[in-house]
């Protein structure tokens, strides 16, 4: 230790090794962000109604009228595509962030403070692991039913054990430090050692964690709405789109399910592809825990 | 003290699914009530006739204590008695004796899949190490894992269609009745999950083996004059296989949901589909069923891949 206090301090600025400038994270998230406004201000960007039918366009194919075609009943599938997108936000992004913070400060505690309460953390975590997430959300719908709120909750509760398990073993690990003891050692009670120097260590896993669980809930949320368990008709979600009268004529009219899906993909691409980034960013060692 | 190991995770495994059960069966009767949601469903101007409640509460033991309930359903477990589908009144053993060996099928023959795509893609990646297979390897991996199956499953069908022509024939037929209609059936969904599962395989695969190769006993090998297909195939792959195979163990669960997923796309009648029409008509002793069996496969497969990967790395057995 005493050498490296003792290191000569030189006033020259040190110049910093450059990182090259990361022009793929910064499309992507142009990319997402467009995606995002898109969909935030979709509604007013359409004068046209997502549920109003048109029996005289029935299935027509994309068009400068109608840039993603209609569906069965007439209705514009640009239109619907955006109202589904801000229903699909709606839900993913609060259901994904609540799952984040609620599985972080879980882990925190359980890495911190160990012993009982994280053993009952551990053994939570395996159970709800037990069980695929989509399966978890499904029952949470099946008994509270489909509402937004409801949607939420469901997301929010299946992403959380992975939050659990990252954030614990981060808290693990940085609450060994000397600065943590020594933090300790100066009378700081533990909420202030884990708010203020076991946390603001772990945020790059953090980041990484929302990132990827931003993917996962909408994953979670179209996936629910796909399998006609979340937002339901004639509301559009981008999930839904695909089913129902979707799957009885995608054949002959694909562009019914090509829209939506594709972008349902671009979303999660854009969420994975920042996650990616930030992960090698901070560590890439994180990785290896993130991946499914 | 391998076997002690295993018995503790086993214990350790029956454990979690029931409280995994548990909670789910007092989910359901303390957070929802299931009889009037079965009379009634969730819309919001339904009205909902007390009596005819009270009748559903009675046929299903909701009066009950908690406790009593879930002791019964665990009897009946062990009789064998599964209860009956509400909806349906079918008893749920019957369903499931036909729906359990098509999902296992799907997931297996998935798994399988997501190898055959994996294993050649990670492995060239990581033998021949540069820009180029790093790029290869990492736009599989975003494009496989971003993509839903249910929608490479539309797609795929779309595509077949307007290509080829051909159309997967409808109604599905079991193996026993006409196994080539029956490959036909099953051969697009077991692709799409495969292709899906595969993402996260191909990049662990390639960093297992990069690990490999780093290590002394490969050099050994080498500089023993093996030849480098042997080095390769006998050395390298075997030790790469344990943390692999450990690795899609404890992905099952991811699994599991895909398969739920592409039987619905694919209107497959296995278990999936069963709990995915159980939870829209909130068919509750289904739904409970369903997630028993799903937790209880995820904690068997767990257990066995412990098996395995011991076997092919003996090191793994000194912990416990």
């Amino acid at each position: 230790m005493a050498e490296a206090v003792a290191a000569p301090i030189t006033h020259e600025r040190t110049r910093a090794v450059r990182r090259p400038i990361p022009w793929i994270g910064i499309i992507v998230s142009l990319v997402l962000a467009l995606i995002v406004l898109t969909g935030l201000l979709g509604p007013t960007l359409s004068s046209r109604s997502p549920t109003a039918t048109n029996a005289v366009a029935r299935l027509k194919p994309p068009s400068a009228t109608y840039p993603f075609g209609t569906d069965e009943l007439g209705r514009d599938i640009f239109t619907r595509a955006l109202y589904g997108l801000r229903t699909t936000l709606l839900i993913a992004v609060p259901g994904g962030l609540i799952g984040t913070v609620v599985g972080t400060a879980l882990g925190l505690v359980g890495g911190y403070r160990r012993g009982l309460v994280d053993f009952l953390l551990q053994r939570g975590v395996e159970i709800v692991t037990a069980i695929p997430s989509l399966v978890v959300a499904s029952v949470v719908v099946a008994v509270l039913g489909a509402g937004r709120l409801q949607l939420i909750g469901a997301v929010a509760l299946s992403l959380t054990p992975v939050g659990v398990r990252v954030m614990r073993a981060s808290a693990l690990r940085v609450s060994e430090s000397l600065f943590c003891e020594a933090a300790r050692a100066l009378g700081a009670s533990h909420w202030r050692i884990m708010l203020r120097h076991v946390l603001p260590n772990c945020l790059g896993p953090v980041a990484v964690l929302a990132s990827l669980n931003l993917g996962a809930a909408i994953f979670v949320e179209t996936g629910l709405s796909f399998l006609g368990l979340g937002v339901q008709p004639p509301n559009p979600s981008l999930g839904n789109m695909l089913t129902g009268a979707a799957s009885l004529y995608f054949t002959r009219a694909p562009w019914m399910v090509i829209f939506p899906g594709l972008i349902v993909t671009l979303l999660i691409l854009c969420f994975n592809i920042i996650g990616d980034m930030l992960a090698d960013y901070f560590d890439p060692r994180l990785r290896a825990q993130t991946n499914q | 003290m391998f076997v002690q190991y295993l018995i503790r995770r086993a214990i350790g495994g029956i454990l979690v699914v029931l409280i995994a059960t548990f909670l789910v069966f007092a989910f359901i009767r303390i957070a929802g009530d299931p009889a009037a949601l079965i009379v009634g469903g969730t819309g919001e101007n339904i009205t909902i006739n007390p009596q005819r409640v009270e009748q559903v509460r009675q046929e299903l033991g909701l009066n009950k204590p908690l406790i009593v309930q879930f002791f019964d359903f665990l009897k009946g477990l062990v009789t064998g008695g599964l209860g009956k589908s509400y909806v349906t009144g079918r008893p749920i053993a019957d369903e499931l004796r036909v729906r359990l060996p098509l999902t296992i099928e799907i997931a297996f023959l998935s798994e399988f899949m997501a190898w055959v795509f994996a294993l050649p893609l990670g492995l060239f990646s990581a033998l021949r190490r540069g820009r180029f297979t790093e790029a290869l390897t990492r736009v599989f991996f975003f494009v496989a894992s971003a993509v839903p199956a249910y929608w490479l499953g539309l797609l795929a069908l779309i595509t077949v269609l307007l290509v080829f022509g051909w159309r997967p024939p409808l109604g599905l037929v079991p193996p026993t009745q006409d196994l080539f209609t029956h490959l036909q059936q099953i051969f697009l969904p077991i692709v799409v999950l495969g292709f899906v599962l595969a993402a996260g395989l191909v990049r662990f695969i390639r960093n297992a083996v990069l690990e490999v190769l780093q290590e002394p006993f490969v050099q050994v090998a080498r500089a023993k004059g093996l030849a480098e297909s042997t080095v390769i195939f006998r050395h390298v792959l075997r030790n790469a296989f344990a943390p692999t195979i450990a690795f899609s163990g404890l992905r099952v669960g991811f699994l599991l949901g895909g398969v739920v997923i592409v039987e619905t796309t694919f209107n497959l009648p296995g278990l999936g589909l069963f709990f995915v029409d159980a939870v829209a008509r909130r068919d509750f002793p289904v739904i409970q069923i369903a997630v028993l069996i799903l937790g209880t496969a995820f904690v068997v497969i767990n257990l066995l891949t412990d098996i395995v990967t011991s076997f092919l790395d003996p090191r793994l057995r000194e912990r416990g």
